[in-house]
C-alpha cells in the first residue's frame, strides 16, 4: 500500500517553510499566493475571519495589537522567562495557565501553541491543496537549543493543526541532512545560521548515522531585517545631507525605501554595484526631490560590518563550548537568507578555514531536511530504487564515419529507443551496425561496442530500404541492439554489457575528451554534412536526368551535367568551401530543371504525385543513411 | 527414525517461511511499482499544470522590474498637473503612461482598484493609518499602485487606511 506522505516543516520565527518528498526528491510546496515561504504571522482582524501569512502581514500596520509574529519566541516558555522579549511585541503578552507565557487577542488569550497551530495549518492547506491527497503527518523543525517544554510547545501545536507530529528534528539536524552529510562518518559539522531575525550557530557530531549536537550559541536579535535598517538609515542620511530632508518622518517616503534597501542588499550579492532610483520620493516647496544613489558592495559591507562581527563571538563561545578547534571542523554548512551575502560567507569561511556547502537555496534548506527525514520515515527514500543513467552516449556509425547518438547521455535506464536508417548506395543488400559509445563526432573518436551485418536487403535505390535500428538498455545495463528490414523483416541482434571495462575516471575522460575537442569535432561534422548532402543532391539530380531529362530544354539539361561533373570532381577533393559553393551551384540548376518540369506537367495539365516527389529529391535526408557495407 | 524427523522438522518452517518470504516479496515489489506509476501519474498532471502557469506567469519578473518605471512616469505625470506645467506636454506623456499600461494589460496585468474602496489585505498592504471624519476602514490615500497578473496578486497596492477619529 503506497504509504501517506509525510511533509518537513521548518516553523520559523520571521519566515515559515513545508516540502515534501516526490519522486524521491525533495521539493518545496508553494502557498496559494505563490510564496516558497510563508510568514510566520497570525492576525485578527476587528471583522471577519483569522488571516495567516502574507495577507495577515500586510494588515499588521491597521490592526497591530491583533497581529502576532515571533510566536516562536514564546514557544513552551513561562511568562517570567520572557520579559525582555516584551518590549519587541507590539500585541500583548499575558500569564496564561500553569504561568505559561500567552497571548491576547481581540479579547481572547491564545496559548503559543495555538497561535503555531494556525500557521501549520496554512502550510498544511497549501500542501494538499499542492498535492492533491489529506496530510496528516509532519515532520517539524525546532531549534537546537530547544529545551523538552518548548519541544512539547511544537508538538502540541501540530497535534491541534491536526498533523501528527511523527518527529521533531533539529533544524542545523535537517540542515546537514539536505546536503546529504548523514551518510558520513565521525564528522564535526558547524552550522551558520542567519535568518530575519535570528542568528544560531550550531556545532553537530555525526557518528553512524545519528546527529549529536555538541553546542550552541546565537544571538536572538540579530538577522537580515537589522541589516536592511542599515542601508535604510544610510540613505535618510544622504538624503539629508544633500536635500535637507528628513526622510526618516516621512512614512511613505520610508516605506519605500525599505522596498529599495532590501532590493539593493538582494542584487548586491550578485553584482559589486547598484543604483537606488527612487523619482519623486518626496517634495518640498521647491518642487519634487530625487533619490538617485550608488551603492557598492564594499560600502554596504562597511555598513554592516558590525552585525557581521557579533556573528562571530557565538561562533568561537560554541566552538570552545565543543571543545574544539576551528580545524577540527569537517563541515560547515550555510542556512538563513542573508547567508548569501558575500561578506557572511567569507566571514564564516575565515572562522572555519573550509569552503562553505552551498547549492542548497539557504530558505529552504531546513524544510527540505525535514522533507528528506519525513520521506525516511514515511519509508519512501529506504524503498526508493536508485536509478542508474547510461553515463555515455550510445548511437551507430552513418554515412561519412559520423556518430549518430540513440540514447543520450544521462538518459535513466531502463529505456528504449529507436531510428529508421536506409542505405547509402543503390542495390545495397546488406547494412553494418557499428554501436558506439562516446561523446565524439567521428565514429573512430568514440569507443566500439560492438558491430554486426544485417544481410539479405532486396536490391532498392538509396534511400529506400527502411531498416529500423533499436537500442534497449535493460535495469541492469545491458544494451540489447537489433536491427530490422521493415521491408522483409529480417532481424539481427546483439548484446553487449553497456559499460563493461569502463570505470569512473574512464568515463570522466571521454567527456572531457569530448569537451576539449568539441569545436574541432563540430567543424568536421559540418563538413561530412554539406559532403553528405552535396553526395545526395548530386545522385538526386542524375536521377531526375535519367528519367526526365528529355522534357527539359536542352540548355538546362546541358548545364546540369555540367554542375554535375564539377560537384563529382569537387567531392573527390576535400576542399570543403569548394564544395559547399559547387553544391549551391547545382542546387540552382536543379531548381530551374524542376521549374521547367513542372511547367511541362501543368501544360498537360495532370500534375502528379511523382512530380511533387523529384522536387524533393535533392533535400533527399543523408544524414540517416547507413555507411555502405562494402 | 528418529533421527530423521529431527532434521524434517526444523526444515518445514523454514520452506514455509520461504514462500511468505517470497510472496512478501511479490507484495513489495507490487507497492514499489504502483507507487512509482502513481508517482509519475501525479508528476505528470503536476507537470501540466505547472507548465500552464509557467506560461502564464513567465512575464512576471519582467513586468515586476517594469512597474516602478511606471510609477515614476505616474508621479512625474501627477506633479506635473499640479504644477499646472505645459498642457500639451503632459497630455503627450499621459498617452505614453497609457501605452505602457495598455501594452502590459495585454498579457494579463491589471491594476488593482484601491482610493475610496474599503480596505482588503488580499489585495492592499497598509502602511499608514489616519483619522478621518468617514466611514474606518476604507482606504483614503494611494502611495503606490498595486497589480494583479492573470489574476493573481504580484504587487499589492501600497495604501493609507482610514481610521475612526480618536481612536487609540
Amino acid at each position: 500500500m503506497p504509504g501517506e506522505k509525510i511533509i518537513g516543516i521548518d516553523l520559523g520565527t520571521t519566515n515559515s517553510c513545508v516540502a515534501v518528498m516526490m519522486g524521491g526528491e525533495p521539493a518545496v510546496i508553494p502557498n496559494p499566493e505563490g510564496g516558497r515561504t510563508t510568514p510566520s504571522v497570525v492576525s485578527f482582524p476587528k471583522e471577519g475571519e483569522r488571516v495567516v501569512g502574507t495577507v495577515a502581514k500586510r494588515q499588521a500596520i491597521t490592526n497591530p495589537e491583533n497581529t502576532i509574529y515571533s510566536i516562536k519566541r514564546f514557544m513552551g516558555r513561562r511568562f517570567n522567562e520572557v520579559q525582555q522579549e516584551l518590549k519587541y511585541a507590539s500585541y500583548k503578552v499575558v500569564e496564561g495557565a500553569n504561568s505559561a507565557a500567552a497571548v491576547s487577542a481581540k479579547g481572547k488569550t491564545y496559548t503559543p501553541p495555538e497561535i503555531s497551530a494556525m500557521i501549520l495549518q496554512k502550510l498544511k492547506q497549501s500542501a494538499e491543496e499542492y498535492l492533491g491527497e489529506k496530510i496528516t503527518k509532519a515532520v517539524i523543525t525546532v531549534p537546537a537549543y530547544f529545551n523538552d517544554s518548548q519541544r512539547q510547545a511544537t508538538k502540541d501545536a501540530g497535534q491541534i493543526a491536526g498533523l501528527e507530529v511523527m518527529r521533531i528534528i533539529n533544524e542545523p539536524t535537517a540542515a546537514a541532512l539536505a546536503y546529504g552529510l548523514d551518510k558520513k562518518k565521525n564528522e564535526k559539522i558547524a552550522i551558520y545560521d542567519l535568518g530575519g531575525g535570528t542568528f544560531d550557530i550550531s556545532i553537530l557530531e555525526i557518528g553512524e548515522g545519528v546527529f549529536e549536537v555538541k553546542s550552541t550559541n546565537g544571538d536572538t536579535h540579530l538577522g537580515g531585517d537589522d541589516f536592511d535598517q542599515k542601508i535604510i538609515l544610510w540613505l535618510v542620511d544622504e538624503f539629508k545631507k544633500d536635500q535637507g530632508i528628513d526622510l526618516s518622518k516621512d512614512r511613505m517616503a520610508l516605506q519605500r525605501l525599505k522596498e529599495a534597501a532590501e532590493k539593493a542588499k538582494c542584487e548586491l550579492s550578485t553584482v559589486v554595484e547598484t543604483e537606488i532610483n527612487l523619482p519623486f520620493v518626496t517634495a518640498d516647496a521647491s518642487g519634487p526631490k530625487h533619490l538617485l544613489l550608488k551603492l557598492t558592495r564594499a560600502k554596504l559591507e562597511s555598513l554592516v560590518a558590525d552585525l557581521i562581527e557579533r556573528s562571530i563571538n557565538p561562533c568561537k563561545q560554541a566552538l570552545s563550548d565543543a571543545g574544539l578547534s576551528p580545524q577540527q571542523i569537517d563541515e560547515v554548512v550555510l542556512v538563513g537568507g542573508q547567508t548569501r551575502m558575500p561578506k557572511v560567507q567569507e566571514t564564516v569561511k575565515q572562522l572555519f578555514g573550509k569552503e562553505p556547502h552551498r547549492g542548497v537555496n539557504p530558505d529552504e534548506v531546513v524544510a527540505i531536511g525535514a522533507a528528506i527525514q519525513g520521506g525516511v520515515l514515511a519509508g519512501e527514500v529506504k524503498e526508493m530504487v536508485l536509478l542508474d543513467v547510461t553515463p555515455l552516449t550510445l548511437g551507430v556509425e552513418t554515412l561519412g564515419g559520423v556518430m549518430t547518438p540513440i540514447i543520450d547521455r544521462n538518459t535513466t535506464i531502463p529505456t528504449s529507443k529507436s531510428q529508421v536508417f536506409s542505405t547509402a548506395a543503390d542495390g545495397q543488400t546488406s547494412v553494418e551496425i557499428h554501436i558506439l559509445q562516446g561523446e565524439r563526432t567521428m565514429a573512430t573518436d568514440n569507443r566500439t561496442l560492438g558491430r554486426f551485418h544485417l544481410e539479405g536487403i532486396p536490391p532498392a535505390p538509396r534511400g529506400i530500404p527502411q531498416v529500423e535500428v533499436t537500442f534497449d538498455i535493460d535495469a541492469n545495463g545491458i544494451l540489447n541492439v537489433s536491427a530490422k528490414d521493415k521491408g522483409t523483416n529480417k532481424e539481427q541482434k546483439i548484446t553487449v554489457t553497456a559499460s563493461s571495462g569502463l570505470n569512473k575516471d574512464d568515463i570522466e575522460k571521454m567527456k572531457k575528451e569530448a569537451q576539449a575537442h568539441e569545436a574541432e569535432d563540430k567543424k568536421k561534422k559540418e563538413e561530412i554534412e554539406t559532403r553528405n548532402q552535396a553526395d545526395g543532391m548530386t545522385y538526386a539530380a542524375e536521377k531526375t536526368l535519367k528519367e526526365a531529362g528529355d522534357k527539359v530544354e536542352a540548355a538546362t539539361k546541358e548545364k546540369v551535367e555540367k554542375e554535375i561533373t564539377a560537384m563529382r570532381e569537387a567531392l573527390k577533393g576535400t576542399d570543403n568551401p569548394k564544395i559547399k559553393a559547387q553544391s549551391d551551384k547545382l542546387q540552382q540548376a536543379v531548381y530551374e530543371m524542376s521549374a521547367q518540369l513542372y511547367k511541362a506537367k501543368e501544360e498537360k495539365g495532370s500534375p502528379s504525385e511523382s512530380a511533387a516527389a523529384e522536387k524533393e529529391g535533392p533535400t533527399i535526408d543523408a544524414e540517416y543513411e547507413m555507411k555502405d557495407d562494402k | 527414525m528418529s533421527e530423521e524427523l529431527k532434521e524434517v522438522t526444523p526444515e518445514l518452517p523454514q520452506e514455509k517461511s520461504e514462500i511468505e518470504l517470497l510472496k512478501e516479496q511479490v507484495e513489495e515489489q507490487k507497492n514499489k511499482w504502483l507507487r512509482a506509476l502513481a508517482d509519475l501519474d501525479n508528476y505528470k498532471k503536476r507537470v501540466a499544470l505547472e507548465q500552464d502557469q509557467f506560461i502564464k506567469f513567465s512575464n512576471e519578473s519582467l513586468i515586476k522590474e517594469i512597474l516602478p518605471a511606471l510609477d515614476g512616469l505616474n508621479r512625474a505625470l501627477e506633479t506635473a498637473e499640479t504644477a499646472k506645467l505645459n498642457e500639451g506636454l503632459i497630455k503627450g506623456f499621459a498617452l505614453v503612461s497609457r501605452q505602457l499600461k495598455d501594452a502590459l494589460a495585454k498579457f494579463g496585468l491589471e491594476e488593482i482598484a484601491a482610493l475610496n474602496q474599503p480596505y482588503d489585505p488580499n489585495v492592499h498592504e497598509a502602511i499608514l493609518q489616519k483619522e478621518s471624519l468617514g466611514p474606518e476602514n476604507i482606504i483614503i490615500e494611494e502611495v503606490q499602485k498595486g497589480y494583479t497578473l492573470h489574476g493573481r496578486v504580484i504587487r499589492p497596492s501600497m495604501v493609507i487606511v482610514s481610521k475612526k477619529k480618536g481612536a487609540k
